[in-house]
């Protein structure tokens, strides 16, 4: 899927809005939809609102659409609060259920946000060409929705929410209805199209590796709070909470205290003392391992150089094609999970099989335990 | 996904689009109602006469009482002839269920007035009924259907049938079909298996059906008056009666007992209905 | 079931269908006979009845009013129903129970106590025997036909698309225009044909809000039918009915091309 060359440039934006969020808080009664966001987008950026249903990604996006009132907090678009009515905004908006005009073939539905701002039809057909165009859709203009496949009509509601060049566009979980392959095929898409044009585009998703491919940046959600907000690498590999370390990607956790009586700081987890990489703090806390950056070896073994080292047991081997995920369970009763390539070293450990698991040091990611619940 | 949360916090705006309803059903239907119970309770004098005199007059209790007896026989012809059928649309394929439904409804496409006037063409004393009898050789004389008590209720039949229909339709549809089948292979015999599970699971629509058939023949007005015996009058047509005279408090008072065992049948079928669907989503629980 | 038992319930529920469908169908032929009266079977064919239908004034004025009711009947129980389904719908506002009631309450309430309160009320108006009259009686009673039907369309509307337009900068005037009424005009539709019919057969108001300047047809018919046997009824009948008839199934047909052209095209 090409994009026009022409399209390109008469879409770009000049000016990619910015957008702040200072504090919003939204309540329902007693219920809090969303607590004290801060957050701040810069203009071009493509930024993902991440988190479980109810977390509150999905209410945050409708208040800076403006459907939803925010009970206390700003939403700053260019430096300035904005109070204006949704269709005052001027932010465009993508669907989960793409909300496309029944009554209306793809062309009109991509020309009515140029027709309700009374620009004159000659303008309006050419935008709605390069619009189609655009999305690779440029021949299914006269065909009405119902005609065209799932895919086919969550591009054109994009064109719809890019043809009048709004600073910023929202899109609340667009490709959920998709199968995967043409998921990840329109992930690409969407990203390509936002690194075109420059707009801004807040991304609101539940799948932790959509975020991952797409984003800029990430906020994740969690219970109306953001906990985290940074590059998918910084949030990956440095997550700030056992929530965040839990719900992107896997993880291997072991919750214990830090003790400090040892050459390097260690923590203390049931029978074993894990030492943990440079700059550890104090206190309890837990030890992050992804599973890619697990190793295992047969029994007996003895891995060198600086790495903590786990009896275990091969629970389960699962053949994933390009890479083997075992199901393993340590000699305290933890349960850990590792990825190995195949054609490495642990090829041939087999379910049942005492195994030794080692990491290094510097592999190891430390989060700050939960602050215990204070009622 | 609500549009914008200040719509809550003021009072509703949508109120104000019921305005206009309000006022135009207030003055020419809750108005015309108003008038009925005014002058049931003040013509001639403020008090209950009019009930006292209704009462007492032998003609009023006749006609209750044919009223009643009519309502009565109307729904157990609905419900006898409506509860086969039913059975049959439910054990039929989609398509012949669908002609059948298509069936019951099309009468819906002439009025009550043509309906009503149809039969009297049919079963007067030169009509096709009498015609065919006595030309089979069965009868000698005419039957009177016009004018009887027969012919009204055939003519309500045909009228009411679908009203009878639809919720025992609705109501065996609702049974499982799995559960009749679970009987039988547990050991029961068909009729066994019917009586005893699939009856009393479809009773909920049969219930909702006769009080809906009963209620509405008890105000009906053009069926018996075209139909039925001028001596046997209906109370809807003692009312128009006694307003064609003039009697407006008698009338009035009439009209409105009508209206509140109307309203109180449909209380009580709305409330039995309910717990009947909440005692047989129990038992299929 | 038996294969027995099936045939024997299979012509039950013939004889069923024959019941139902057939006393309408008899008047077709019915009306057009030669003779003086009804009688089975008709000695010739003829146009007669007909004739006198189309060709006596007060047969011809009578439907005219007809028509003239039922139009304004449809027009404005429309206008009065849609703001009250939206109102119904959308409104969360306290008493909305109470409301619904009151609208639906024309369809509960026997008729001939609608009628006689409408008597009395209309005549110290001074509107019995007059079109307005019969408009106001009408729509009330069809009121409730059209709220249900355009209520319906309302809640099985996807209201994402009024959110969608607003965001793509419509008003949200221009959302009603250009989004929300295009969804609901089946519903609209419906309703006032719906109440079209319900004044034009309506008989028993009529009867009462009727004089012999101002009739409808049915309450013409009703005239006839008690005090001579004219078989001008049966023809007045059948037009009734064809009338009736060819609006439901234009409707039909309608409602199938719409749906038909939705459906068609190729997936991708």
């Amino acid at each position: 899927m090409r994009v026009a060359a022409r399209a390109r440039s008469s879409l770009q934006v000049s000016a990619p809005g910015s957008l702040v969020l200072r504090d919003v808080c939204k309540r329902y009664g007693s219920l809090v939809a969303a607590a004290h966001l801060d957050l701040t987008v810069k203009g071009g950026e493509f930024v993902t609102l991440l988190g479980p249903s109810g977390s509150g990604k999905t209410t945050t996006l409708q208040i800076i659409a403006g459907f939803v009132d925010a009970t206390s907090g700003e939403v700053l678009i260019d430096g300035r609060p904005v109070t204006a009515p949704p269709h005052k905004r001027d932010i465009g908006m993508v669907f989960q259920t793409y909300a496309l005009f029944p009554h209306m073939t793809a062309a009109r539905n991509v020309e009515y946000p140029l027709m309700v701002r009374g620009i004159d039809k000659r303008e309006r057909r050419r935008r709605v060409v390069e619009a189609l165009e655009m999305v690779g859709l440029g021949d299914r203009g006269t065909q009405r929705p119902k005609q065209l496949s799932g895919g086919q009509q969550q591009r054109i509601a994009l064109a719809r929410a890019l043809v009048f060049r709004p600073r910023i566009v929202l899109l609340d979980e667009p490709l959920g209805a998709l199968d995967k392959k043409l998921r990840e095929h329109l992930q690409l898409e969407i990203k390509r199209i936002q690194q075109e044009t420059g707009i801004t585009m807040i991304y609101v998703t539940h799948d932790q590796e959509e975020a991952l491919v797409m984003s800029d940046r990430i906020a994740v959600f969690n219970r109306g709070s953001i906990e985290q907000v940074g590059t998918p690498e910084e949030v990956y590999e440095s997550p700030r909470s056992l929530f965040v370390a839990n719900f992107v990607g896997e993880s291997n956790l072991f919750h214990g205290r830090i003790a400090e009586h040892h050459a390097r700081p260690s923590l203390l987890t049931g029978d074993l003392s894990l030492t943990l990489p440079a700059g550890a703090g104090r206190g309890r806390a837990s030890l992050l391992v992804r599973p890619e950056r697990l190793h295992v070896l047969a029994a007996g073994e003895v891995p060198e150089g600086d790495v903590n080292v786990v009896q275990a047991v091969v629970e389960d081997v699962v053949y994933l094609g390009n890479e083997r995920r075992y199901s393993l369970v340590s000699a305290d009763g933890q349960k850990l999970i590792a990825r190995r390539h195949v054609g490495e070293q642990e090829d041939g450990r087999a379910p049942g099989e005492p195994v030794v698991v080692w990491w290094p040091f510097e592999d190891g990611v430390l989060v700050p335990a939960e602050p215990e619940p204070s009622e | 996904m609500g549009l914008s949360a200040r719509r809550f916090v003021r009072r509703d705006p949508w109120l104000w689009l019921t305005l206009p309803i309000l006022l135009f059903l207030g003055v020419s239907f809750l108005l015309p109602l108003y008038e009925v119970v005014e002058r049931s309770v003040a013509d001639p004098r403020l008090g209950l006469d009019n009930f006292t005199e209704a009462f007492g007059s032998t003609q009023f209790r006749r006609v209750l009482v044919t009223t009643l007896l009519m309502a009565g026989t109307v729904t157990a012809v609905c419900a006898l002839l409506a509860y086969p059928y039913a059975y049959m649309m439910v054990h039929s394929s989609g398509r012949v269920a669908a002609l059948m439904l298509v069936a019951v409804l099309l009468p819906f496409w002439s009025s009550v007035l043509v309906r009503s006037y149809s039969w009297t063409v049919i079963l007067q004393d030169t009509g096709i009924v009498n015609s065919l009898l006595r030309d089979v050789g069965l009868i000698d004389e005419p039957l009177p259907l016009v004018r009887s008590f027969t012919g009204a209720t055939i003519g309500m039949v045909h009228v009411l049938l679908p009203y009878m229909l639809l919720p025992i339709y609705a109501a065996m549809r609702r049974v499982d079909q799995d559960l009749v089948k679970a009987a039988s292979n547990l050991g029961a015999p068909p009729f066994h298996a019917f009586r005893h599970v699939f009856l009393p699971l479809s009773l909920p629509g049969v219930y909702a059906g006769c009080l809906l058939v009963f209620v509405i023949t008890l105000g009906f007005y053009i069926t018996p008056a075209l139909l039925g015996n001028p001596r046997q009058m209906m109370l809807s047509q003692l009312v128009a009666q006694e307003i064609r005279l003039q009697n407006w408090g008698l009338g009035s008072a009439m009209a409105l007992m009508l209206l509140v065992v109307t309203l109180v049948l449909l209380v009580v079928a709305a409330r039995f209905v309910r717990i009947r669907d909440v005692v047989e989503s129990g038992t299929r629980a | 079931m038996s294969a027995r038992a099936q045939k024997g319930l299979g012509a039950f529920c013939c004889v069923v269908v024959v019941f139902l469908v057939a006393p309408t169908l008899v008047l077709i032929p019915m009306s057009f006979s030669s003779g003086r009266t009804l009688a089975f079977p008709p000695p010739g064919f003829s146009l007669q009845w007909y004739e006198n239908l189309f060709g006596d004034p007060v047969w011809r004025l009578a439907g005219q009013t007809s028509v003239q009711v039922a139009v304004l009947t449809a027009i404005l129980a429309t206008a009065l129903g849609t703001p009250a389904a939206f109102g119904l719908v959308r409104g969360r506002f306290r008493g909305r129970a109470f409301v619904n009631a009151i609208v639906l309450a024309p369809m509960i309430v026997p008729l001939i106590v609608v009628a006689i309160g409408m008597y009395a009320v209309f005549a110290s108006w001074g509107l019995l025997g007059s079109i307005a009259g019969l408009v106001i009686g009408h729509t009330a009673l069809a009121l409730p036909f059209v709220v249900i039907n355009i209520a319906a369309s309302l809640q099985t509307m996807d209201r994402e698309l009024e959110a969608a337009s607003l965001s793509l900068g419509a008003s949200p005037l221009q959302t009603f225009r250009y989004v929300t009424m295009p969804a609901i005009l089946p519903g609209v539709l419906a309703g006032a044909l719906f109440a079209f019919i319900t004044s034009w057969d309506e008989v028993v108001v009529a009867i009462f809000l009727t004089n012999p300047l101002v009739n409808t047809l049915p309450a013409l018919m009703w005239q006839q039918v008690n005090t001579e046997i004219d078989p001008t009824v049966a023809a007045a009948a059948n037009v009734l009915t064809l009338l009736t008839t060819v609006l439901f199934v234009a409707w039909v047909v309608s409602r199938r091309r719409a749906s038909i052209r939705s459906k068609a095209g190729p997936w991708n």
